[in-house]
């Protein structure tokens, strides 16, 4: 694989998307134990409705912005406590089915409202290429990855120095202890799936930004989040950034070297996934559960 | 009026008779120990004071509120907190952070605004470090705040475990088996720690242990469970005179084991 520092730039950009989505799906995963299959069509769907804002209603970029990801946190927080919460105790399998039931509704919804034809998203990051040397990246590429990582950043800082974002941690480390602190553990879920669906929304916006927004827009980029969250341990929020980035860079280097080319660039991603995975089952930074016998 | 009034406890699982009639009392600045032999049901008492359990027939009144109609999230609002037998702790946090949610309670903000950064928010939770860092000062666990909890020494995480009970400012702190795997040394230490957390918290306590020496030396009272059964209530000196405790610990036909 030729290797180049030109691509990696672009991979690591594209990256930071699918490590926003799969910080998305690992959310969900830590607290509940499911993935969410409907994780990019809701963000499909928010994407939408962020591009009503401001493209059909002219708002300002950001603040269109904002109140797609409001919109987003609302739809995730209605969700769990409408559609998840009654399959709790449901088999696993049981609660897979209800979110492939929602990729369905939300992928038909935004067919239905918005029609399949292509729609492009205004970018704020406007302008040619940055060079630094012989390198480059675009603007969009580079407001993207800027945007991207300011947004992980504070759902890190968020769990991890307010009162909320620790009482979060502790309902996925230990309910019934965190019941017994007087933490709302059921609150915490709905959190969960509120943040999940905004982390996942913002991502859709700059997959919109990068490439035209259209119903099916998320199906290639859901399933690099999830090779990246698999990759990176699937309980871990830090490994599904990193496993993100790795992805995208993976994807780009694959899909310019000369022998492989973009009609494999997926499969070899993958192949070099599943090596890593064999030598390390619980992912880069996941947790082996060790029992007591 | 006591503290914590517990009346005709009774609790099935299946066929088994979990807690038959059990009744006490823990009064205000009160420090009772609940003894009785391995599956005498001190840790279904515990269970079902802290809402994990609802028992079949009897009442558990904490201040004059009837606690079942609590759920397990509202118990610690009340004033009461408990430890664990097998350690519950947040282990992939730090000590500080496992402590700090032991306030969790205490803190009078909402999600919401906690969730916008307001300053009265950011002035709380100032106030809630500080308290949690003065009971870590309290366990002499200031020297490891910073470090995951999981990874500490198990005497450590059993200081841990009492640190984040007594975040919660608890009317009623429930210690099920502090000295349960700590050695000699630690025990004597413990001793010493349940005594300085009273005069710290003015908390009463309720102290489920095995460790006869450690209980006789500090309990006010204590309560004897047998098969689910009360069989003695009283002072140190009364339970250890007491046939019913003495047949029950040594076996009535004195086997040995």
């Amino acid at each position: 694989m030729h290797f180049d520092v030109q691509q990696i730039i672009n991979g690591i950009a594209v990256g930071s998307i699918y490590g926003a989505v799969a910080l998305a799906l690992v959310l969900i995963f830590r607290s509940t134990g499911i993935i969410n299959f409907a994780q990019g069509e809701m963000a499909t769907f928010c994407t939408y409705i962020g591009w009503t804002f401001i493209v059909a209603d002219r708002m300002p970029y950001w603040i269109g912005f904002t109140v797609a990801l409001a919109f987003a946190f609302l739809l995730g927080v209605g969700i769990e406590r409408v559609v998840i919460r009654p399959v709790e105790r449901a088999p696993e399998l049981a609660v897979v089915i209800v979110t492939l039931g929602l990729f369905t509704i939300f992928n038909s919804l935004s067919l239905g409202v918005w029609q399949s034809l292509p729609k492009p998203f205004p970018t704020p990051f406007k302008g040619g290429a940055i060079h630094v040397g012989n390198l480059f990246i675009s603007r969009p590429h580079l407001g993207v990855l800027i945007s991207s990582l300011v947004v992980m950043a504070l759902i890190f800082a968020f769990f991890r120095f307010t009162k909320v974002g620790l009482a979060m941690r502790a309902s996925t480390l230990n309910p019934t202890a965190a019941r017994l602190m007087g933490v709302n553990v059921d609150r915490m879920l709905m959190l969960g799936w509120g943040l999940a669906a905004a982390v996942g929304g913002a991502a859709g916006i700059f997959t919109a930004n990068l490439i035209l927004l259209d119903p099916n827009m998320m199906g290639g980029v859901l399933i690099y989040a999830f090779a990246a969250a698999v990759l990176g341990g699937l309980t871990s929020p830090v490994g599904a950034v990193v496993g993100g980035l790795l992805v995208g860079v993976l994807e780009s280097l694959a899909g310019t070297s000369s022998f492989i080319g973009s009609d494999l660039k997926t499969p070899v991603a993958f192949v070099v996934i599943v090596l890593v995975l064999l030598i390390r089952p619980a992912g880069l930074f996941g947790r082996t559960r060790v029992s007591r016998v | 009026m006591a503290l914590l009034e517990v009346q005709e406890l009774t609790i099935r699982f299946g066929g088994i008779v979990a807690l038959d009639g059990v009744s006490f009392t823990v009064g205000e600045d009160d420090l009772v120990g609940l003894i009785g032999p391995n599956g005498a049901g001190k840790t279904t008492v515990f269970n079902v004071i802290s809402r994990l359990y609802t028992p079949d027939r009897g009442s558990v009144r904490f201040s004059g509120h009837d606690l079942l109609k609590d759920r397990p999230a509202g118990i610690v609002r009340r004033g009461v907190a408990r430890t664990f037998q097998n350690l519950q702790l947040f282990p992939h946090m730090t000590v500080m952070e496992n402590v700090l949610v032991g306030t969790h309670s205490i803190g009078k903000s909402d999600v919401f605004s906690a969730a916008l950064g307001l300053p009265q928010v950011v002035g709380e939770e100032h106030r809630l470090h500080e308290r949690a860092w003065s009971i870590l000062e309290l366990l002499n666990l200031t020297g490891v705040a910073r470090l995951v909890a999981g990874a500490l020494p198990y005497g450590v995480q059993k200081r841990v475990d009492i640190a984040r009970a007594l975040a919660s400012r608890p009317r009623l702190l429930l210690l099920d088996e502090p000295a349960a795997g700590l050695n000699p040394a630690e025990v004597e230490h413990l001793a010493e720690l349940i005594l300085e957390i009273r005069r710290f918290s003015n908390a009463s306590v309720l102290l489920v242990e095995h460790h006869m020496a450690l209980v006789m030396r500090i309990c006010q009272r204590v309560v004897v469970l047998d098969f689910g059964k009360k069989i003695a209530d009283g002072t140190p000196q009364e339970v250890q005179r007491d046939p019913a405790v003495i047949a029950a610990y040594l076996g009535e036909t004195a086997e040995a084991h």
